[in-house]
């Protein structure tokens, strides 16, 4: 068994409404120094594979067809456990 | 004469598919309903996607919805020329399709917007929108969280010199600004074609503006102008 985190963000070019009512509200309630937040999505994926390179091979595909739109996001992913 | 045949997809979450149907008939056309599930349509001239929240939205809107059944005849219906419209959810479905350019965004204000809202027609050449007038303004309902339109600047420039742009928000006299636009997509787009010109996506409610009972029925052009597009043509 091997487990994957993939990590998903949008693109630097493309407004994120989410993240900056966040980052409003948190300078709201004070926190003045906080110039940036991002709000990223991640996955864990739990596979029944024992060999690393097929699992990277799986997550690259599912991230590429699956999980991420390739106009607006990125992704990035590690193998986290295995077993 | 044979009648227009509409299919409308349905997914568990869709909505309006009982009101295209509805003004789809009023306009003398044949609707069947088709299951996400299934694999064939059911000879249509015309597919409808309709609005909603297919598989709840989750991962993205419009993104599982991808991946049902139906899509493999969808695309190949849209490759053989066939008359595709998505609306709101529909347009969101055809863009994670990659039938459509660009992506669906949430609304800059965060907010989900029901109101009534202008738009231009920008292009009245399409199946589409023949019957329209050549910047006509219409009243129409928008309904939706994820409704900004979002495309990279090379896209946008192929929908600009393609005519691919064929609504977008404006105020009652047709201007476009800032100010009217109700969910930050760029240029105010409203509604687009693919390239070939056999596909809109729209994030308005057409279908909700298409009876004499409702306050706007300017939606129902839509309707006529397929109804004129497909009888020059059959």
């Amino acid at each position: 068994m091997i487990k994957t985190r993939v990590f998903v963000s949008l693109k630097t070019s493309v407004f994120d409404p989410s993240s900056s009512v966040i980052k409003n509200t948190m300078q709201k309630l004070g926190y003045n120094s906080v110039m940036d937040i991002k709000e990223n999505k991640y996955y864990e994926l739990v596979f029944d594979e024992n060999d690393p390179e097929i699992v990277k091979s799986l997550t690259k595909e599912l991230g590429e067809k699956l999980l991420v739109n390739p106009n607006t996001e990125n992704f990035r992913f590690e193998i986290i456990e295995s077993s | 004469m044979k009648k227009i045949v509409y299919n409308i997809i349905t997914f568990p979450g869709s909505n309006c598919d009982r009101d295209i149907k509805w003004v789809a008939e009023l306009h003398g056309a044949e609707c069947e309903f088709v299951w996400h599930k299934d694999f064939e349509l059911k000879n249509p001239d015309v597919v409808v996607i309709p609005g909603g929240f297919s598989y709840g939205d989750y991962l993205r809107c419009g993104a599982l919805a991808n991946y049902s059944n139906i899509m493999s005849a969808i695309i190949k219906f849209a490759d053989e020329g066939g008359l595709i419209i998505g609306i709101c959810n529909g347009f969101q479905i055809l863009t994670e399709a990659n039938l459509l350019p660009g992506t669906l965004l949430k609304n800059k204000s965060m907010r989900f917007i029901c109101q009534h809202h202008y738009i231009k027609v920008e292009n009245n050449t399409t199946p589409f929108t023949c019957e329209y007038q050549k910047n006509e303004v219409i009243d129409i309902p928008i309904a939706h969280k994820d409704g900004f339109y979002f495309i990279d600047d090379k896209g946008l420039n192929d929908l600009i010199e393609n005519r691919q742009i064929i609504f977008r928000y404006s105020d009652s006299s047709g201007n476009i600004f800032d100010d009217f636009n109700p969910n930050g997509s760029v240029l105010n787009i409203a509604g687009i074609v693919n390239k070939k010109g056999n596909i809109l996506g729209m994030m308005p409610h057409p279908e909700r503006a298409a009876d004499d009972v409702l306050p706007s029925t300017k939606g129902r052009f839509v309707f006529e102008s397929i109804n004129k597009w497909i009888k020059e043509r059959k």
